[in-house]
């Protein structure tokens, strides 16, 4: 008896398929996966968020919020705020409080806890309190909106579930860094909604939405001026043609009017603006 | 352009290592895959075969150990898609080619130990595998198999080196 080996047939153990067909379509699926989990998620966490007490998320904050150094700038921004909450309509237990740092950061904005921040780069750009007041009606509403904590619960959640998910692999790498960035922000629906509210506060405050948007039009103007980086006033409040419009058209059906008539701003605001400054463009730092 | 390239510089990396181990793996496959299937061809009268003795009682003959094993490490591309695999199942194909080119190498290294002690067959083959990176979670993998058998070598015709 001849014992003899034959030559093994090829494609059995092995497949001929291209690897980066297999790879396209792992990736492919891979991405739809991903993008339907983030979708389910965060409009999951957005919905049961803003069903977080307000206290709850007070005493989340409680940690880390300091006492501001008493200041008349300090004064002259939290009494326009409680003006403005006045006509905001803001559930029961909920109070505003407003913060300015002195750096140069042309921004504004609303974080947890029900704290609006604004900078001395942004006030130096205000032509009168209509505008000024136009901003912080905007982020009163995102703190009556629960935007704030709704945007936090989802970037922890879908965060929480990418981890989950992608655990050990190379994957996190680029779809975790890249899927993220984008809800760190208000997303645009919060914005719309918040610019309405905004425009309602403005009309009964001042009983006119003359001067509402003006501020927009400034920033513009200087980006087109000089081609410097946009303030990051427009990186973080993202404009588009419909955002005016729609404020023009909601104006329209609730027969809001303009008027010519703006409030000034406090006399001596330049001057608290740079005194407060001490030529020093560092962020201040706050005293326990 | 700088700075895009430096806010984006772990994707970048990511990607040319991709490709990296995509062009150098691939290449080294096939060309793998060519060496193999001619060496094979080559040594197809030296049966190797897994019965646990030989065939036929063969009266003076010595049998002796030999064995052959290989370490292939595996790229980063093929990593990548096997990590892609673990979200859908099913068959993990870049490892698979590894897998069959390790043990088809390591049974040619085996068979050309027992070529050179001049042996007439090879029985009793068995393979291990074994994975040497173990314990590394990010570290990239390789793999060793062993295979080994018994030569049957006749008396009169045992190589020096025996």
């Amino acid at each position: 008896m001849k014992y003899s080996n034959s030559q093994p047939p090829e494609g059995i153990n092995t497949t001929n398929e291209h690897p980066l067909k297999e790879f396209l379509t792992l990736l492919l699926g891979l991405i739809a996966l991903i993008v339907i989990i983030v979708t389910v998620l965060s409009l999951a966490a957005g919905y049961v968020a803003r069903r977080v007490p307000f206290e709850t998320e007070l005493s989340l904050t409680a940690r880390y919020s300091e006492q501001d150094d008493p200041s008349q700038i300090g004064d002259y921004l939290q009494h326009l705020t409680d003006q403005l909450v006045t006509h905001a309509e803001i559930p029961q237990g909920m109070r505003i409080v407003t913060h300015y740092s002195p750096a140069d950061t042309i921004n504004a904005y609303a974080t947890l806890g029900g704290n609006l921040m604004f900078y001395r780069g942004l006030l130096e750009k205000m032509p009168h309190e209509n505008a000024l007041a136009t901003v912080m009606a905007h982020e009163i509403a995102h703190i009556k909106h629960r935007d704030p904590i709704a945007s936090i619960g989802r970037v922890i959640l879908v965060q929480l579930a990418l981890n989950a998910l992608m655990g050990g692999t190379d994957a996190d790498m680029v779809l975790g860094s890249t899927g993220l960035l984008t809800l760190l922000k208000f997303n645009r629906n919060m914005e719309q909604a918040a610019d309405q509210e905004a425009l309602r506060i403005i009309q009964k405050y001042y009983g006119h939405i003359g001067g509402a948007t003006d501020l927009f039009d400034i920033l513009h103007q200087e980006i087109h001026a000089d081609s410097n980086e946009p303030p990051q006033f427009l990186l973080s409040h993202p404009q588009d043609k419909n955002r005016i419009e729609n404020l023009r058209q909601l104006a329209a059906r609730q027969g809001w009017q303009t008027s010519e008539q703006r409030a000034a701003l406090p006399d001596d605001l330049s001057m608290w603006l740079s005194a407060e400054n001490h030529g020093d463009t560092s962020p201040q730092i706050e005293s326990p | 352009m700088l700075e895009l390239i430096l806010q984006y510089l772990n994707l970048i990396l990511f990607l040319l290592l991709l490709l990296v181990g995509y062009g150098f793996g691939r290449l080294a496959e096939k060309r793998h895959y060519r060496s193999i299937i001619e060496r094979e061809k080559a040594m197809l009268s030296l049966p190797a075969i897994s019965s646990r003795l030989p065939p036929v009682r063969k009266p003076f003959h010595v049998q002796t150990l030999v064995s052959g094993n290989v370490v292939i490490s595996v790229d980063y591309f093929k990593r990548f898609l096997a990590g892609l695999r673990n979200f859908f199942g099913g068959r993990v194909t870049s490892y698979e080619t590894l897998l069959d080119r390790a043990r088809r190498e390591a049974l040619l290294r085996m068979k050309a130990q027992a070529q050179q002690l001049n042996a007439e067959m090879v029985f009793n083959i068995k393979y291990e595998t074994a994975s040497i990176s173990k314990g590394r979670k990010n570290a990239i993998g390789s793999i060793e198999v062993l295979a080994y058998g018994t030569a049957l070598i006749q008396a009169d015709r045992l190589a020096p080196a025996a």
